[in-house]
């Protein structure tokens, strides 16, 4: 290949995306017999160190605060009620407060560390109202879950819409759910049975998965994984209904929606979540509705296909992710 | 989880994180019919029953021994036939039913050295061990109960099988206790509505004697109740 058509296939490659400006510049010198800039360290093995160093200084913080757990609950019963409040809004307050002095601060192992921060601080929210609810206020049982869900639920809100983190993200909907599922069944004449926790874990996460989609709870992947995913366990829940087969074919149904909606824009996540969901509805639905006779082979056929189906999506959609943009 | 915008080009991130306003309104749409199928369908009320009147008043008391919050234990409560329900006496831990004779209310307490047979004087509380009686058996009259549900039936059974109350109720609905008046062979439920029902015999649905106990899970004995073995 002489020089000319050298430069023309580099030209060509670097605009399909398949060599870097560096790869064209190291191939241009090796080939004009100069040495080549040594390569930059791969991002991969830098940004694998990272996390390493990150992880064990999770795990040291982990120590750390079991120790001083361990501290606390033997001096925690001789402690008076305010200095309880005190003590668990001080660690509360520590935490959101490191949190948000680290904000502005750039890197995503920071942003990682400021997600992990503000979630202790709505666990330490939630803790602090527990203790202010139950020694102070003598909230009555059954109003207890609303109002300690409900606090963290108000405080993670507005740290989500600060900054958009998944753990917080997180935090916000198990704390939304835990103060709209509290409320509710506060005021229910029964104890909640499984057609209201069901229909609520179905649609309020379908609910989050969808304002998840539409980027309003934003990371929008962790949104629609945890929307989608809770949405099918509420279709579980429903089994325990008087009509566990109606359940199962509705989680059938969710979960074939979930799977092709990870279609459109490759949302392998969406993917992943709605084959699971089919693994664990097809079966019992095909052994419900043909009962023991016909029920093992049955099942065994439909895993056998969903196998093979999910081979073949998973395959595709790596392909359509993998493929280089022109 | 649909993404109704037309694909955001890749070198355009911000585009792609832009909110859209469609898809949250749908999320609330679905929010607020969520939460009205729970309103309709999840958080209905329990069968409405009759109360009691003269032909189904019970014309004995009737023993509940339930864990109360406010006492941090296990309570016995007696309901007299006019439907009033008294404390008797609490800190009953390790205790269960066994039957109300003329030594008062029977409890079985269960223990290191073996299984005691104490008796409540269900007028002022007071407590006396039994040590020469054989506890080793239940007693006849304090039944289990058995509940299943067809869609939205419950069938109330007794331990022989025999259906005692069909009722259309909601899945969250259920029957926690039963006992059977050994001499009249009415039957007293405790109801997840916290209502004690009782049920005379022969008769298809029961009547309400107590609207609430303040508590849906309990052990109950009818006054008249043998100790099985005793």
């Amino acid at each position: 290949m002489d020089e000319d058509a050298l430069q023309e296939r580099l030209a060509v490659w670097r605009r399909a995306g398949v060599l870097t400006a560096a790869d064209v510049d190291r191939i241009r010198a090796f080939e004009a017999g100069t040495t080549a800039p040594p390569p930059p360290p791969r991002p991969a093995d830098a940004d694998r160190r990272g996390r390493l160093a990150e992880v064990v200084g999770y795990v040291g913080a982990a120590f750390t605060l079991g120790a001083i757990g361990l501290l606390l609950a033997e001096t925690w019963p001789d402690l008076s009620v305010w200095a309880r409040v005190a003590l668990a809004g001080l660690l509360t307050l520590t935490a959101l407060a490191a949190g948000g002095l680290l904000r502005g601060r750039r890197g995503p192992a920071v942003g990682r560390l400021v997600g992990v921060l503000w979630t202790v601080g709505v666990v330490g929210v939630a803790w602090t109202a527990g203790i202010v609810a139950a020694d102070v206020l003598a909230v009555p049982l059954r109003w207890m879950v609303p109002t300690v869900a409900g606090s963290a639920a108000v405080v993670a809100a507005v740290l989500l819409a600060v900054g958009r983190h998944v753990p917080v993200q997180l935090a916000t909907f198990v704390a939304l759910g835990g103060a709209v599922a509290g409320t509710l069944f506060a005021l229910a004449p029964l104890e909640p049975g499984a057609l209201a926790v069901g229909t609520l874990v179905t649609g309020g996460s379908a609910a989050w998965g969808l304002a998840g989609a539409g980027g309003w709870l934003g990371p929008r992947r962790s949104a629609e994984t945890v929307g989608a995913a809770f949405m099918l366990i509420g279709t579980l829940v429903l089994t325990g209904t008087g009509w566990p087969r109606s359940a199962l074919a509705l989680g059938v149904l969710l979960a074939l929606v979930v799977v092709g909606l990870s279609v459109p824009g490759s949302r392998i996540h969406l993917l992943y979540v709605g084959a699971v969901g089919l693994f664990v509805t097809v079966p019992q639905l095909v052994f419900a509705l043909f009962s023991d006779t016909l029920g093992a082979p049955a099942t065994l056929l439909t895993v056998g296909l969903l196998l093979i189906l999910m081979a073949v999506a998973v395959g595709r959609l790596r392909r359509a992710q993998e493929a280089p943009h022109g | 989880m649909a993404d109704v915008r037309p694909a955001p080009a890749p070198s355009d991130p911000t585009a792609r994180d832009r909110p859209v306003r469609a898809l949250l309104a749908v999320a609330a749409a679905v929010a607020v019919v969520t939460l009205g199928l729970v309103l309709r369908f999840g958080l209905v009320p329990p069968p409405e029953l009759d109360a009691v009147d003269a032909t189904t008043r019970p014309t004995r008391s009737l023993a509940l021994l339930s864990f109360r919050e406010a006492a941090d234990g296990r309570c016995l409560d007696v309901v007299a036939p006019d439907g009033s329900v008294r404390e008797v006496r609490c800190g009953l831990d390790g205790t269960t039913l066994a039957g109300w004779d003329e030594r008062g209310v029977l409890l079985l307490r269960f223990g290191p050295t073996g299984t005691r047979l104490t008796a409540v004087d269900p007028a002022d509380g007071t407590t006396r061990e039994l040590p020469d009686v054989d506890a080793g058996t239940l007693p006849d009259g304090r039944g289990w109960v058995d509940s299943e549900r067809d869609g939205a039936t419950l069938i109330v059974r007794d331990a022989d099988g025999t259906v005692l109350w069909r009722v259309d109720a909601p899945d969250n609905y259920r029957v926690t206790a039963v006992a059977t008046d050994p001499a009249s062979g009415t039957v007293a439920l405790l109801d997840a509505a916290g209502r004690v029902l009782v049920l005379p015999a022969g008769a298809s649905a029961p009547s309400v004697w107590v609207a609430d106990v303040d508590n849906d899970v309990a052990e109950l004995v009818w006054e008249g109740t043998p100790v099985a073995g005793d």
